[in-house]
């Protein structure tokens, strides 16, 4: 497996270069946009991590550039609080993204999540995620056993955070995949209060989701079925709040 | 309807001018009112006359020539002096032909009437006299009453501004729709010279203001302009207020070829005077908030370098030290030794991301750059997208979250807010014991929601809780942990974007509770209110 990282900073090259080696993938690495393109029909890569602040195009273009060809996986390097910068990556067909600064389990996470959509493995029939059994034949869904009777709003949209489970899925997917494609980002309400029915059924406690995350600004992610300490680590930077004050 | 009002105004206006003129200027006024009161005079003294002929058998003539003082009376009041002299002497002249034997003679029998005659007219000419200056002042009285008014009236819509050229636009406006003169106000530029800062639209100035002549004026605080030309020009008067001219009030013509009275010249330079206050006024107060901003920026910017400092090089010293023991002394750390030199580089990291993203926080807030971008949310949502952020924090606490179920989704930013929460939330957990529980409780009420955190730890003093959102405050009593005051600051300052407040109080028997208030926008959510019952 080799693992593209197009990024202008050395340090961050070389400790993901660290990193992904430790985990088994080869690495190839480019330090501008011009090169990573090179590099991403050179090197044959299985997977793109993509700075989007890049010193020659912006990671948007390389973005494109690649997409046009190609539908290697791709995940964005990212900053906080850059939602809009998010979503249009995710948009132009990025797969995912991690944000600045970022945990190596998060990172490893989304790899893994992409490779494994890159790899077309038929879609499981039936999904296991922390108490959650899902079987997609039998339209069945069980919690700890106990079935859980969904709208079919309800089951529509919780399939579809399924068979992509560990990816974002911005809003306006999930609405044109669950609503239709004549909806669109005004309609983001009725995601809300569905999504809200569907953590009342499904989580332990809604107020703190574990199986449906919201990626805020953004849209929703199912935590990924291999993510197998339950309950999980949160997703943020080493699961520490990247945003906590100082101030009394 | 519009026009309506344009024809009401014009004619008050008019009215109004034509009031000033008449009241300061009799001379005029005689003039204009021309030979109608000489008529009417004559007619009174006929029907007089008329009246006073059939029974004239029955009057002593003293009681005759008494009677015709009302005329004189009449005219004095109602036109002044000259009608009033004029109507004596015709009354005279009647009483003699048609009462005084010989009757329609001008001849006097008896010598002892040529008294009565004197006495008659000395008489008539007092009255006239007093009577005329008598409406003369009350006329005065009247002109001055409305005088002050304006200058009233005029001085309570400056009263309310506080921007020197909101105070030129109020003088010309007023200027103009008060005595339809043409004005316009200039004051000096930031640089140099001086720049027109309102100029009436209606009625238009007829010629450009001349900057020679108005930074004469400003210079020098004398009036110039008019009466040196046949062609009215321009007239000039400073906004002077204690030997400080802070600008100049041009008028322009009346509409005719008179030119301004002298009246109307009073009336301009006390306007003028006025607005000199105003502007210094404004000027003071402009003076003052840039002296509390300068302080304010100074405080802040020393608060900066020490938090900066402080909280920056504190880390990186910790990182390198732990490096430093790593590269060195390798071969000799124990694997628990080692694991807490990485445990150190890993939390002196962390806490240098915070101080990032608190002072991108701050800056974003500071340069107005913070935007919101509002989407319908749930806050149940809001709330756990926070509390999944403090995961770690949170660990080995008990956290009651209370979400009514009557909670309608409101329109915020979700990242910020999301943001603001978790601001309060880490101070919760900074400043409580370990394991000490911490609560939110959400409170849905008619214009707003209201969130509150409340923990069991130091507390907040009464008097403080104003002072603990404020940039780089930190209260005395949280000395021993670090921190850069900014936390509470951004908070605030989310919270305020969306329209809302956030306050702290001290919680019984211990702790502080923070509670954030979010106003609905109405409309839409009342819409979607009616999707989520379904």
């Amino acid at each position: 497996m080799t693992i593209l990282v197009i990024d202008d900073e050395a340090q961050i090259r070389r400790v993901l270069k660290v990193l992904l080696q430790a985990q088994g993938y080869r690495v190839a690495e480019a330090s501008t946009g011009a090169d990573g393109l090179v590099q991403a029909f050179a090197a044959h890569p299985d997977c793109i991590l993509l700075d989007i602040g890049l010193p020659d195009l912006s990671g948007f273009e390389v973005l494109k550039s690649i997409r046009r060809q190609s539908s290697v996986p791709i995940i964005m390097l990212t900053i906080r609080d850059a939602e809009q910068d998010k979503v249009q990556a995710l948009d132009l067909g990025a797969d995912d993204y991690v944000s600045k600064p970022f945990g190596a389990r998060e990172l490893l996470a989304r790899i893994r999540v992409a490779l494994r959509h890159r790899a077309h493995d038929p879609s499981p029939r039936v999904l296991q995620v922390g108490p959650l059994t899902m079987d997609f034949d039998r339209r069945w869904v069980s919690r700890r056993g106990e079935p859980v009777h969904l709208t079919p709003i309800e089951y529509a949209l919780l399939q579809e955070l399924a068979l992509n489970a560990g990816r974002v899925l911005t809003h306006q997917h999930l609405l044109q995949k669950v609503w239709g494609p004549h909806c669109d980002d005004g309609d983001a309400h009725y995601l809300r209060i569905y999504v809200g029915h569907l953590r009342k059924k499904i989580e332990d406690d809604p107020t703190r989701p574990r199986i449906i995350l919201t990626e805020p600004g953004v849209g929703y992610r199912m935590m990924a079925p291999d993510e197998n300490a339950w309950p999980p680590r949160a997703t943020s930077p080493e699961g520490e709040s990247a945003g906590s004050p100082d101030g009394s | 309807m519009r026009a309506f009002r344009r024809a009401r105004r014009k004619t008050r206006r008019t009215l109004i001018q034509w009031r000033v003129l008449d009241a300061h200027a009799p001379a005029v006024d005689a003039r204009r009112q021309g030979v109608g009161p000489y008529v009417a005079v004559v007619a009174m003294v006929g029907a007089l006359t008329a009246l006073l002929w059939i029974p004239r058998h029955l009057f002593e003539a003293v009681n005759i020539a008494l009677l015709y003082l009302l005329p004189v009376l009449y005219s004095a009041v109602k036109w002044g002096l000259r009608p009033a002299l004029f109507a004596s002497g015709l009354g005279v002249m009647a009483f003699d032909f048609f009462f005084i034997p010989p009757i329609f003679s001008y001849a006097v029998s008896d010598v002892r009437y040529l008294i009565s005659f004197a006495v008659f007219l000395v008489v008539a000419v007092l009255t006239a006299s007093l009577a005329s200056s008598l409406q003369q002042k009350t006329r005065e009285a009247e002109r001055r009453a409305r005088m002050a008014a304006l200058l009233l009236g005029i001085s309570r819509r400056m009263a309310r501004v506080n921007d020197a050229a909101a105070i030129g636009q109020i003088v010309v406006d007023h200027v103009a729709e008060t005595w339809g003169v043409p004005a316009a106000v200039l004051l000096p530029k930031n640089g140099e010279g001086l720049e027109v800062v309102a100029e009436s639209a209606k009625p238009p100035l007829m010629r450009q203001v001349n900057p020679t002549i108005a930074s004469w004026v400003y210079h020098h605080g004398q009036v110039a302009g008019y009466g040196t030309k046949p062609r009215p020009e321009l007239l000039y008067v400073p906004l002077k207020s204690e030997d400080t001219v802070y600008g100049v009030l041009c008028l322009g013509d009346v509409g005719s070829a008179q030119g301004l009275s002298s009246e109307l010249r009073l009336m301009a330079e006390a306007v003028a005077g006025l607005a000199a206050i105003s502007v210094a006024r404004v000027k003071a107060e402009e003076q003052a908030r840039l002296a509390v901003l300068t302080t304010e920026s100074e405080r802040i910017r020393t608060a900066l370098m020490d938090s900066l400092s402080h909280e920056l090089r504190t880390p990186v010293t910790a990182i390198l030290g732990a490096v430093a023991s790593l590269r060195e002394a390798w071969v000799k750390l124990g694997s628990d030794e080692m694991e807490a030199l990485v445990a150190t580089i890993r939390d002196s990291a962390l806490r240098m991301n915070r101080l990032i993203t608190n002072l991108l926080g701050m800056v974003r807030l500071e340069s107005g750059m913070m935007r919101l971008n509002r989407k319908i949310c749930d806050i149940a949502d809001v709330i756990g997208v926070a509390l999944g952020q403090m995961e770690e924090a949170l660990e080995g606490r008990p956290v009651a979250v209370n979400v009514p179920e009557a909670t309608s989704p409101v329109m915020v930013d979700e990242v910020l807010l999301a943001q603001a929460l978790v601001n309060v939330l880490s101070n919760a957990v900074k400043y409580s014991p370990d394991g000490s529980p911490i609560e939110i409780h959400v409170e849905p009420l008619p214009h707003a929601v209201r969130l509150s955190v409340r923990d069991y730890g130091i507390g907040v003093d009464a008097a403080e809780v104003d002072k603990l959102f404020e940039k780089f405050y930190r209260s005395p009593k949280t000395k021993p942990w670090p921190g850069t005051g900014l936390g509470l600051a951004i908070c605030q300052g989310i919270v305020s974007a969306h329209g809302g407040r956030v306050w702290a109080e001290p919680a019984t028997p211990r702790g502080t509770v923070i509670r954030l208030e979010i106003p609905r926008a109405q409309a839409k959510e009342a819409n979607i209110r009616d999707h989520f019952g379904d």
